[in-house]
């Protein structure tokens, strides 16, 4: 029934008109909640999402009782490791890439409290459920480039269905061409894409629940053609949050701009450009989404 | 040997490229050009390298190096 959902609603997305703006933002809590810091990971569990800075830190933000972030310092990386992603397992277990061949649990206080030596280099890692997804460096070959399973048990990966990597003419832009970014997922469902393609895949692992479709409305606004899809979110049983990116950003700093919501009982889509710029989703859900905004602040979009 | 001054020379720009590129990361993240360029300075280091699997080895850690620099430069949010 959820795929059947999400198969109505990607095509609600590609082949809707898009209609005028009737989304609504609100700023939430205070200014500055969290640093300019540019974030290298995020992952939600329940209703709390963490964020992993290039500081290195870990954020905790949570809406309850009020909005509000917790900031730790990474403590226990080696020389020379500056992490990458953030995976979040049941009971609050953090995952990152402390390098590109080493998994790192993190304790919530900022400790690392556990390596996992990989059996060859990880470019990005993600989660779903109880198991974790992991990119691999792309190969000539047209193949899965996320698999997964579970931290402790390398032997057990599988392959993710989609993205595909793409081929290309040289190593340098092969491995350019097929960063995966994945966004935040419901119901075992998770969205990914090609950093630089509008192509969104929002699979359960399993190959008949799998939906492929380019994401037109993307473009219909000024977007940055190198990174045209910025996040992700899905909710409930069908709702897809899509934030197109944005072009010119100040300070020459990559951000969001545009975001559009799907709704499966229509063939339009709804939008509204962001402002002040936003970072990433933080939340979303049916009828609201929160985002990180370019000041620190967070804000609401919701239907009027 | 006429290779010797050649190798040191290679390695020296290719640890002052390192050097800059070391600088304590501040809330901008790198430019993508810089990656591409690091990357070339970063080959010229692996080809110093003595033994071809010595070569092979640094060639792949200059591109993850490099996929790192380019996915905090268009990733990193």
């Amino acid at each position: 029934m959820r795929h059947a959902g999400f198969s109505l609603l990607a095509a609600a997305i590609c082949h809707g008109s898009v209609q005028a703006q009737t989304l609504r933002t609100r700023p939430l809590g205070p200014e500055r909640l969290i640093s300019n810091q540019v974030i290298t990971g995020r992952a939600v569990c329940g209703g709390t999402t963490w964020l992993l800075t290039d500081a290195p830190e870990l954020t905790v933000v949570s809406a309850q009782p009020a909005y509000s972030s917790v900031s730790v310092s990474l403590r226990g990386l080696q020389k020379d490791e500056k992490p990458w992603g953030l995976a979040c397992l049941p009971n609050n277990e953090l995952w990152t890439l402390a390098s590109h061949d080493v998994l790192a649990r993190l304790e919530p206080d900022g400790r690392v409290a556990e390596r996992v030596r990989l059996d060859g280099p990880r470019l990005g890692i993600f989660s779903t459920g109880q198991r974790l997804l992991l990119q691999h460096p792309p190969t000539a070959k047209t193949q899965p480039l996320l698999s997964i399973g579970l931290p402790r048990k390398l032997s057990g990966f599988a392959p993710w269905p989609s993205p595909l990597s793409q081929p290309t003419s040289s190593r340098a832009a092969l491995l350019k061409a097929n960063l995966v970014n994945c966004g935040i997922g419901a119901d075992g469902y998770v969205p990914c894409w090609l950093v630089a393609e509008t192509r969104l895949a929002i699979s359960d692992g399993s190959t008949s629940h799998t939906t492929i479709h380019d994401l037109d409305f993307v473009r219909a606004g000024p977007v940055n053609d190198e990174v045209p899809i910025w996040d992700v979110a899905l909710a409930g049983a069908s709702r897809v949050w899509v934030l197109a990116s944005a072009r010119g950003a100040p300070d020459g700093r990559r951000l969001g701009g545009r975001l559009t919501k799907s709704d499966r009982h229509r063939a339009a889509s709804r939008f509204v450009d962001v402002s002040p710029p936003p970072r990433l989703i933080l939340w979303a859900g049916e009828d609201r989404c929160v985002l990180l905004s370019s000041t620190g602040q967070l804000l609401e979009v919701s239907d009027r | 040997m006429a290779r010797k001054p050649i190798t040191r020379k290679l390695v020296l720009v290719a640890t002052v490229a390192f050097a800059l590129s070391a600088r304590p990361v501040r809330a901008q993240p790198p430019v993508q050009d810089q990656c591409m360029t690091q990357l070339m300075a970063c080959y010229y280091w692996a080809a110093a390298q003595a033994g071809f699997w010595s070569m092979w080895a640094a060639g792949i850690d200059c591109e993850l190096a490099m996929v790192d620099c380019v996915r905090r430069a268009i990733v990193g949010r």
